[in-house]
């Protein structure tokens, strides 16, 4: 078995404006290219391809792979939304480990536009298309508004509580130089935003932008590197509750406990942390079900973290920085622990970091998210 | 607008909403259909802004629980508030509730 490891990251440009040229194929270009150089690779050394995108269509997997020059003897296409990511890491991963490929690109990117979202967004699935459209729903935002609203009774949570949630991963954004919005978010400026599905305002909802990311992940080491990063612990969970729960919990309920005994771990011990974060309400149920929010007490956790002393989404998070059509944004985080552990976040860099954890959530079936992926990575 | 029905398995009487290919508990394939009839407001969201429109009117969408104990996703026609009794009706699938008198 060999030993997969993330030995390279790059993105292209994030924009809420695409330019003509800012098609999702170029920004898969750019992101692919800076990947590549930071991994001191060339494409001739890929043989392995996963791609997650909304926005390739009517091309699949095979036909990026032919127009980037890339023959590959292993290739996926992963449409698990939120979860993407997670899910090429992971296959990605066994792959490596397996040998059925040696260096993997794993890319994700979208340029829907804002109209082209909201057809997405619309008919994201059947149920959606057939019974919470028509109710005019707003798209995941009217999901996640009465998941918000439950987490708030179960946790006695004003909405206020949330702010620093937002102003905190806005600070971190400020240091990001591809963020899309880096200026600081004060207090009063999130109470009084729009609301856009109530509770949820303006500050709640991922601004959807056009932009790429990739990782490399290989069975060999970069020599450029000072740390290499590998994959201590991986585990997923697909409709654990039927969508009967309330939403306040995730799947990650399912495999906390595998997730830390297989890295010989306990939540204590990570040092730094991307959570997927497609609503404030669903990054604290995940830290929450992962152990790391003290007895449960998100109110306090809340209250505490209004500056940089908590390491979580330090890229800024797709809430600040940008959800480029929610597989990238996966990706991001992931990239970003991957730097933080390879001591190489610049701005960013939180002290001495050795262990990080990243998730991947997503793809609302009625209620809430059906998938959920969580891994440990390692800085050696 | 038709009465509002969701799904009870033939076999074990569990009921769902959407329908679902199998029953998630006990595996069987046959459903009859029952009338959802009434049910509580749990959550409102008022839904302000909708994506890609700029003429929208906003509206209440609600998670109710409905007399059988299962909850579902409903539009509101008039006024609500959270704890009020709704009567559940169909609007070709998509269910819709209005304040009980
Ligand atoms: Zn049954």
């Amino acid at each position: 078995m060999y030993d997969p490891k993330i030995i390279g990251v790059g993105q292209s440009e994030y924009t809420r404006h695409p330019s003509e040229s800012q098609t999702v194929q170029n920004l898969m270009r750019d992101a692919t290219n800076n990947a590549l150089n930071d991994a001191n690779l060339s494409l001739k050394d890929i043989d392995g391809l996963a791609i997650a995108s909304f926005s390739i269509t009517p091309d699949s997997a095979i036909d990026v792979a032919w127009r980037f020059g890339l023959s590959l003897n292993w290739l996926l296409q992963d449409t698990n939304g939120g979860s993407s990511a997670m899910n090429m890491l992971g296959h990605g991963m066994r792959a490596v480990q397996t040998g059925a490929a040696k260096n993997i690109l794993i890319l994700a990117g979208d340029a829907t536009g804002l109209a082209g979202y909201a057809k997405i967004a619309n008919a994201y699935n059947s149920a959606t298309r057939d019974h919470l459209s028509p109710l005019g729903h707003g798209g995941p935002n009217g999901v996640y508004s009465l998941v918000t609203t439950r987490q708030m009774k179960k946790f006695n949570l004003q909405k206020e509580d949330y702010a620093n949630l937002l102003i905190a991963q806005r600070n971190w954004a400020s240091m990001n130089p591809h963020a899309v919005y880096k200026s600081p978010l004060s207090k009063e400026e999130y109470i009084n935003a729009p609301i856009v599905a109530g509770p949820l305002c303006r500050y709640d909802c991922v601004p959807v932008i056009a932009g790429s990311y990739a990782l490399i992940l290989s069975r060999n080491e970069n020599d450029t590197l000072q740390k290499q990063v590998r994959i201590k612990a991986f585990q997923q969970s697909f409709n654990y509750d039927n969508q009967e729960g309330d939403g306040t919990e995730t799947g990650i309920i399912t495999f906390k406990n595998n997730l830390y005994d297989t890295a010989n771990l306990a939540p204590q011990d990570i040092d730094v942390y991307s959570i997927y974060d497609d609503y404030p309400a669903i990054v604290l149920a995940q830290l929450n079900d992962l152990g790391l929010i003290k007895n449960s007490d998100i109110k306090n956790y809340l209250q505490n973290m209004s500056n940089l002393d908590i390491p979580l989404n330090t890229w800024g998070g797709m809430l600040s920085a940008g959800q480029p059509g929610g597989m990238a944004g996966g990706l991001n985080g992931i990239g970003e622990v991957a730097l933080q552990l390879q001591n190489r976040a610049n701005d960013r860099q939180v002290n001495s970091a050795k262990y990080g954890i990243v998730t991947g959530y997503g793809m609302t079936l009625y209620r809430h998210g059906g998938t959920v992926s969580a891994a440990i990575l390692e800085g050696f | 607008m038709a009465k509002m029905e969701i799904y009870m398995c033939k076999s074990c009487s569990k009921y769902t909403f959407p329908k679902k290919y199998f029953c998630s508990n006990c595996g069987s394939i046959d459903y009859d259909l029952v009338e959802a009839g009434e049910g509580i407001v749990k959550e409102i969201s008022l839904i302000n802004h909708m994506l890609g429109q700029k003429d929208w009117k906003p509206r209440n969408i609600a998670n109710v629980e409905t007399n059988l104990g299962i909850c579902i996703t409903v539009g509101i026609e008039g006024n609500i508030e959270v704890g009020d009794l709704v009567t559940l009706s169909s609007d070709n699938g998509v269910p819709i509730g209005k304040r009980s008198r």
